[in-house]
């Protein structure tokens, strides 16, 4: 006894499954990456908080750590020592980021780790370093204005439904 | 040598050792642990290949020039004829979970009869000489090539595997260590190196249709002799038939129970059991063998010796045929016969004539187990038994390790016994059923040379038997096996002395209550029966 | 073999990740780790799983050969354990389903414990969890990476997703993994109870090849890169995307600007794929094929039929009689052909 039939039978269906993203993409064109408009209008409020590869890997751990001390902490606002490419004056969002002590700057950019405002820090009064209120509302969107066209981008590409929205209100998305 | 007494063979370490693996392992060919070579003149009358006089001891087995082709060829063969075999090459993980299953490993604690291990010594001559990966990288990956030690190795450890198929319940996969060591045996008998506790029966059976050998007068005078002893302690005088023409039924049983104590009492219980039923049945001194031996040497020989079963049934003109109490002859004939001999188309489908019972189960291979018909007789209230009269019996039930994990025969026997005994206690789980534990002796090893590893072997089940004489007083160990009616009497000796070992059919023969029959005395056995302590125990 | 097959094994699996690591750092051979090695993994897989099968499916089943685990059907009043002891193909689909779906046979698994010539059986039932675990939890991470090779993500995807981060897990310690994936923890500790128990069980230990320890190696560094990608050491996840579509949409080009790691994790992921048809990792497809498990236990009712029965020479009945015809008639037996004239 063979039972061929039921081997073969058995390896299409397991084939079948195991080639599915090829035949479920079939016919379609490999396409580039989507990539997040960034209008001229952002890119004149200056740069990120972070440099672009660091945004782009890890922007979700930085969002979750700030609500994390936002809401379970109340920890609002976070100091940041500016990077030595930025400039004093290309600092952008109005009220939420101020300059203080010069020679803070030489310590490493290594992301928001440190919160100097909370631990009352008198240094922060003198020094080169930047006050970010953490938050997606009042700091993020107000440079990346339409979520449509910079968040959902990759979101939607890679199947990441994040839940930021789930009490956050989007921008109103202005009409082109 | 004397085997060593129970307190010695009940220290066993089972904790291999860490940084040596088992290839490095030597082979100790240890007096009691091994059968006898098979006398060659048994291995050339049946025709088998390089039938020679060799010593297992000695360094030299005289294999023949191309003794390394003929096994690699032999292997070639067999992966492509058998997908069991093949598979079973290709697709074990070495999980570990058949390691401690095997009676032979928690007997002998000797790592190379854990399951996984004893196919790994066929599996590494796969891979060493059938896969590429082993032929590369060799024993990284666990692949050796074919050498003389490997070959020894092969025929111990072969010979020290009862084909149970305890770990096949176990295994995940399914992986039967039965069908490696089936292949692994048939791959030694293409050089002649067969045990002598096989050959010889094989033999036997072949010429005079039994494993003992007994022609056909002496088979019918041992009958007689068993029937004079029906007539002294039942008081009835049975007549027996041998070779009839035209008898409705073909009785077939093992040999054994012919011959020796205490399966005679069995084989005195079926002449009682048909002539109290009045069955139109006959034995056959040509088909006189219900086990078979070929089974332990390759599918070749189990289908010479098995044919003579529906040759017989034929010549006789019967309508099926009834099987007695043995384990792997009803592995042969479920699982086999039908296959190899069928399709039996001259027989009818098995219809008890005392209960109109149509065997639906049987109906191709026509052969029908005497549990079911017994129990079928019980459940029809056909027999006419007073169960009292084993009443001083406790009695456990030893699944026999075929009918249970290859036929799956497990309530038939418990309801017949309980219905002619008013004692009985199940060992514990995890020991009976389809989790049984061999006698030690199965698949052609119950060679008095042996001695030493059928303790050993046997120690799992024995062990659980001591368990329920302890706890429930068990004096009385029934089985539906004729190798079991050889090999658990020196077993329960060894292990636990109070325990007496009987057939299923014994036990419904005691409470049988015959035609004209005198007031029993005594048991088949000519034991008297402890009249007094049946009473005390009736009255409870 | 035993432990010192580990050490090959572990040594194997750190020249596994370093080779895409020089490859890509230093060499920057992004299209060959990339695209190269995911294309000829994936061919070798497919192929070598087909001949595989094919191969095992040249050798016939000769003998119906279940190992019976319950009570065979005989008479109707007897009840039949038709899952342990199936006698038709529904109650063999039956078995095998839970024996493939739920691991049945190592559920049975029990532990021996040998004490003073004694033997006792104990409940055994960690393998078959960690077993279970292991091969569910791979089995998800499988199906939820469908999204970096599908677009249309199909809808099953998203929800094993929700699903498996279920629990949003960010408390300490795992303050540094927003929406934990639990199947991929899972994974990472059931292979790692796997590997463990190779060492630590002596028995297991002994019986333990280096390909053995191999592929749970190779499968813990998979899994072991795949969480450090997802929680720590980040590559861009579009980027990964943009190769792996382009992959099954058969128009594949590295992109710019992928972490090393992940090429790393590719190159596993590749000989885990090309090891696999070569491997003891065949008991997948193979347990379909189990003789013991996937044949009704009904021989004696419907005749199963060997492709090669052999023709052999037998015995018969006339040969018999010629041989013991004398002694048969003197003890009264019946003959087919009498005595010759004179023999008396």
């Amino acid at each position: 006894m063979y039972d061929g039939g039921k081997i073969i039978t058995g390896l299409v269906i397991a084939l079948a499954f195991l080639t599915f993203p090829f035949w479920w993409n079939k016919g379609q064109a490999a396409q580039p990456k989507p990539v997040p408009v960034i209008t001229d209008q952002t890119k004149a409020m200056g740069p990120c908080i972070q440099p672009k590869e660091k945004m782009i890997t890890t922007h979700m751990q930085i969002l979750d750590d700030w609500r994390n001390k936002v809401v379970r902490d109340a920890q609002r606002y976070e100091a940041q020592y500016a990077p030595k490419t930025r400039e004093p004056e290309m600092v952008a969002v109005e009220g939420a980021i101020e300059v203080v002590d010069n020679s803070l700057l030489t310590l490493p950019v290594i992301g928001p780790t440190r919160d100097l405002v909370s631990s009352g820090d008198p240094k922060l009064n003198v020094g080169n370093a930047v006050q970010i209120e953490r938050s997606l509302q009042n700091s993020c969107m107000k440079c990346h204005t339409s979520k449509k066209d910079f968040c959902d981008k990759c979101h939607t590409y890679a199947n990441v439904d994040p839940t930021c929205w789930d009490c956050h209100v989007a921008p109103e998305e202005k009409k082109q | 040598m004397a085997t060593p007494k129970p307190e010695i063979l009940s220290q066993v370490n089972h904790r291999p050792p860490w940084f040596t693996g088992w290839m490095d392992k030597p082979l100790e060919i240890k007096p009691g642990t091994f059968c006898y070579a098979a006398n060659p003149k048994s291995v050339d009358y049946v025709g088998l290949p390089h039938a020679h006089a060799w010593d297992p001891t000695a360094e030299d087995w005289k294999l023949p020039p191309d003794w390394k082709n003929i096994v690699l060829n032999g292997m070639r063969d067999r992966l492509k004829r058998f997908r069991s075999f093949q598979l079973f090459m290709d697709i074990c993980v070495r999980c570990g979970a058949c390691a401690d299953k095997c009676h032979f490993f928690i007997g002998t604690g000797d790592p190379r009869n854990m399951p996984v291990l004893r196919a790994e010594l066929l599996r590494s001559v796969y891979r060493g000489e059938f896969t590429l990966a082993g032929q590369l990288m060799a024993r990284m990956v666990g692949a050796r090539k074919l050498t003389e030690k490997v070959l020894k190795e092969w025929w111990y450890y072969f010979f020290q595997c009862t084909e149970c198929r305890r770990c096949s319940v176990f295994c995940p996969y399914g992986i039967d260590t039965a069908e490696i060591t089936i292949m692994g045996r048939e791959l030694l008998n293409l050089l002649g190196l067969n045990i002598d506790w096989i050959a010889t029966p094989v033999a036997n059976c072949f010429r005079t249709g039994n494993h003992l050998g007994l022609q056909p007068h002496t088979y019918k005078e041992n009958a007689e002799f068993l029937l004079a002893d029906i007539a002294e302690y039942v008081g009835v005088d049975i007549e027996p038939h041998f070779n009839r023409k035209g008898a409705e039924i073909l009785f077939i049983t093992p040999s054994g129970d012919i011959f020796a104590d205490p399966g005679i009492y069995t084989y005195m219980g079926y002449m009682m059991l048909f002539d109290h039923i009045g069955l139109d049945y006959t034995w056959s001194t040509y088909a006189s063998e219900g086990g078979n031996f070929g089974f332990f040497t390759s599918n070749e020989m189990m289908k010479r010796l098995n044919a003579k079963m529906y040759a017989e049934a034929k010549r006789l003109g019967v309508k099926w045929i009834l099987g007695g109490e043995c384990g792997h002859m009803w592995r042969v004939i479920n699982q086999y016969m039908d296959t190899m001999n069928g399709p039996a188309n001259f027989l009818e489908a098995p219809k008890s004539p005392i209960t109109g019972t149509v065997f639906e189960n049987a109906r191709s291979t026509k052969m029908v187990h005497i549990s079911e018909f017994t129990a079928d007789l019980i459940r029809h209230g056909k027999l006419k038994l007073d169960p009292s009269r084993n009443d001083h019996l406790r009695v456990t039930f030893h699944d026999s390790c075929n009918p249970a994990r290859g036929m799956g025969m497990l309530e038939e026997p418990r309801y017949v016994i309980e219905n002619v005994c008013n004692h009985f206690y199940e060992m514990p789980e995890g020991t009976i059923k389809e989790q049984t534990f061999c006698c030690g002796g199965g698949a052609g090893l119950n060679a008095g040379e042996y001695d030493l590893a059928r303790m050993q072997g046997g120690m799992p089940r024995a062990s659980a038997v001591r368990y329920v004489h302890e706890k429930f007083g068990v004096n009385t160990l029934a089985c539906v096996c004729a190798v079991d009616r050889a090999t658990l009497p020196p077993l329960m000796e060894y292990w636990a002395p109070e325990v007496k070992v009987v057939g299923v059919t014994e036990l419904v023969a005691n409470a049988l209550v015959m035609d004209g029959e005198n007031e029993r005395e005594s048991n088949l056995r000519g034991e008297e029966l402890p009249i007094e302590v049946m009473d005390e125990e009736t009255e409870e | 073999m035993g432990f010192p097959g580990f050490v090959a094994a572990f040594a194997a699996v750190i020249v596994l990740m370093v080779i895409p690591l020089v490859g890509v750092w230093a060499a920057n051979m992004t299209t060959f780790f990339g695209v190269v090695v995911p294309y000829a993994a994936i061919a070798i897989f497919l192929a070598g799983l087909v001949i595989r099968v094919i191969k095992w499916g040249q050798s016939p089943v000769p003998f119906r050969i279940p190992t019976t685990c319950g009570q065979e059907k005989s008479m109707p009043w007897i009840k039949t354990n038709c899952i342990d002891n199936p006698t038709n193909n529904f109650t063999v689909l039956i078995r095998m389903a839970l024996e493939i779906l739920c691991f049945r046979s190592l559920f049975r698994n029990t532990a021996m414990d040998f004490r003073e010539g004694r033997v006792y059986y104990g409940s055994a039932k960690w393998l078959w969890l960690f077993a279970l675990a292991f091969h569910y939890s791979f089995l998800v991470v499988l199906l939820r990476h469908l999204r970096f090779f599908t677009d249309p993500i199909p809808f099953f995807v998203t929800l094993l997703e929700n699903l498996d981060g279920f629990f949003e897990i960010g408390l300490f310690p795992f303050t540094w993994l927003p929406g934990m994936m639990l199947s991929g923890m899972v994974l990472l500790g059931a292979a790692s109870y796997l590997f463990l128990r190779r060492i630590v069980i002596p028995q297991v230990r002994y019986i333990s090849l280096t390909n053995d320890w191999f592929p749970l190696l190779l499968i813990i560094h998979i899994a072991a890169t795949g969480v450090l990608m997802r929680y720590l050491i980040k590559v861009d996840i579009t980027a990964v995307k943009e190769l792996t579509m382009g992959i099954v949409t058969f128009n594949a080009k590295a992109p710019e600007g992928i972490g090393v790691l992940f090429y790393i994790h590719v190159f596993l992921v590749g000989t885990l794929l090309a090891y696999f048809p070569f491997s003891k990792l065949m008991h997948a497809p193979g347990i379909f094929l189990s003789p013991t498990r996937n044949l009704a236990n009904n021989s004696r009712a419907v005749r199963h039929v060997n492709p090669w029965n052999p023709k052999v020479k037998t015995h018969d009945y006339e040969e018999y009689e010629e041989e013991f015809r004398e002694l048969m008639v003197e003890a009264g037996l019946p003959v087919d052909k009498p005595l010759e004239e004179g023999a008396e």
